[in-house]
């Protein structure tokens, strides 16, 4: 009986999740985030259910599984726009919706403390992934320290190495689609040098990303200024988001989403920058380093270009933006913390166009190009991936700041779909 | 009797120690997790090689600091006998030291001593 009041009271807890987030569904997980009734973790061994997101490519589908079975049991899966296995077809939870996440997530929760709903089986078979069984035709066993893959290890001999070379055993493993701390659908193969970044080879670029749909009407006849500026500045405080989730501040993460979506023009985020200053995200890791070359600015192309000098912007040709004032902004660097403040500075920028567009009901001029926060994108022309960079920018660095890196740079190709289209 | 009293102390002791094998061995007894839940969280991907990486272990700059820091502790030995007696002055005395001696913390610090990498 107290057990069962136990659970009652335990399932009253926000819902420990962890999502796997396939096409389109970024924007839609990040904001699940303001809802209190979840918790989003960082790893499957903290979570209870997993919700996958989107439309899953067929060849993650084995990561998938292996994440899946990476939640301690009993646990259950919510697949939102997305198909289960056939294995978990019976009983999985499916929704098309949202906003229905969270009361689907609290009553599956609830169910599972009670008993009443069996844990998912493990979709992996239960082997051992490299049994030891002696010497072997694989290279298993050996003698001792020198024995072969995967449990013994060469000598320590000099070679390369980014530390101070003395070659000590690198580590290599390949980073998967389904960790939210990356984009999502981005998985490379990382050997490490001790917490140094030796080499990446990216095997999957990154799903491309949904731009709010003004952005495309914007090609095929004039918009009002006031609402493509306002999309400009959401897409950069999400990023911004994003990048201080990854730092660890997750209650300014969570105020610079709700503020996203209480966004209006001639908002002022000076209040926003002394908090970020005060908490100290300009110092974070990786803040002075990524530093891009100049074609590698030039490939990525959009804010991260700009603020490495590059000073290139479709609204610089724009008749209408000439009339409102606009300054392209560039120059304030080539590392993480200049894309930062480049961020910070288009969205206030973006804010006070807004505004005194507004007031005088001004629309775009340009039906040929238009600048998005992603880069500048023609009719048959967007931006493309650009995650090969990665392979030139990454060694070298440690890990958190390589994720840093990561964050502060926007490399996806432009989706084809709108963010407000319901289809993913 | 000193000997009831060791017999009593080596009884208790043996069935403490017996009773703690037991509660550190129950994990082990249950079931473990399947191989997949105990698959090393990568994101989905897969590792190439066990995870046990060896360290430098850096003697030469670890020296370093041990002597440094060694000698350091040396001079306070004395210092924390007399210090009660002496007073303030010898307390701001050591404080002037250990303040010299913290420019050599802030060096190494900034010269990377402190980095395990």
């Amino acid at each position: 009986m107290a057990v069962t009041w136990l659970a009652r009271l335990a399932a009253k807890a926000p819902v420990p999740v962890y999502p796997a987030i396939g096409s389109h569904a970024q924007h839609a997980v990040q904001d699940l985030a303001l809802d209190p009734r979840i918790q989003w973790v960082r790893s499957p061994r903290h979570a209870r259910i997993l919700l996958v997101a989107g439309r899953i490519s067929p060849e993650f589908s084995a990561a998938l599984r292996s994440v899946h079975d990476q939640l301690p049991g009993p646990s259950a899966t919510v697949w939102l726009r997305s198909t289960p296995p056939a294995e978990l077809v019976n009983e999985a939870v499916v929704i098309d919706d949202p906003q229905q996440f969270s009361d689907v997530a609290a009553d599956v929760y609830r169910s599972l403390l009670q008993g009443e709903r069996k844990g998912e089986p493990d979709l992996c078979p239960d082997e051992p992934p490299a049994p030891w069984e002696g010497l072997g035709d694989h290279g298993q066993g050996g003698k001792g320290m020198m024995g072969g893959k995967p449990y013994g290890r060469a000598m320590a001999m000099t070679a390369d190495d980014l530390r101070d070379g003395l070659q000590l055993d690198p580590l290599s493993f390949s980073i998967g689609p389904f960790w939210p701390v990356l984009p999502p659908g981005f998985s490379a193969h990382v050997t490490l040098h001790g917490d140094v970044i030796a080499e990446v080879e990216v095997t999957s670029v990154p799903y491309p990303v949904a731009l709010p749909a003004v952005f495309r009407q914007a090609l095929e006849k004039p918009v009002p200024i006031a609402e493509l500026e306002l999309a400009r500045a959401r897409y950069h405080l999400r990023q911004l988001s994003h990048a201080l989730w990854i730092n660890g501040l997750e209650s300014s993460s969570l105020a610079v989403l709700q503020r996203i979506h209480a966004l209006q023009p001639g908002d002022s985020i000076a209040g926003l920058r002394s908090w970020l200053r005060l908490v100290g995200f300009f110092f974070s890791a990786g803040a002075e380093k990524g530093v891009l070359g100049r074609d590698q600015a030039e490939k990525i192309g959009g804010p991260a270009a700009r603020a490495a000098g590059i000073a290139l912007d479709t609204r610089q040709g724009d008749p209408q933006y000439q009339r409102l004032g606009f300054q392209v902004i560039y120059g304030h660097g080539s590392n993480c913390r200049a894309r930062w403040q480049q961020w910070l500075d288009e969205a206030e920028q973006a804010l006070s166009l807004a505004a005194r567009a507004r007031e005088q009901a001004i629309r775009t001029s340009d039906c040929d190009r238009v600048e998005t926060p992603r880069g500048a994108m023609g009719r048959g022309d967007s931006p493309t991936d650009a995650t090969s960079v990665l392979q030139e920018l990454l060694p070298g660095l440690e890990w958190s700041e390589a994720i840093a890196t990561i964050a502060s740079l926007d490399l996806a190709a432009v989706s084809d779909y709108a963010q407000e289209d319901a289809r993913w | 009797m000193e000997l009831t009293e060791l017999a009593t102390l080596m009884t208790v002791s043996i069935a403490t120690f017996i009773a703690g094998l037991l509660l550190i061995g129950t994990p082990f007894s249950k079931t473990k997790p399947s191989w997949p839940q105990r698959a090393p969280f990568l994101g989905g991907g897969v590792p190439d090689t066990h995870a046990w990486s060896r360290f430098h272990v850096r003697y030469y700059p670890m020296t370093l600091l041990l002597i440094a820091f060694e000698m350091e502790m040396m001079f306070m030995y004395p210092w924390a006998v007399v210090y009660v007696a002496e007073g303030i002055k010898a307390l701001v005395e050591m404080g002037m030291f250990l303040a010299i001696l913290s420019v050599g913390i802030v060096y190494g610090w900034r010269e990377g001593a402190f980095k395990w990498q």
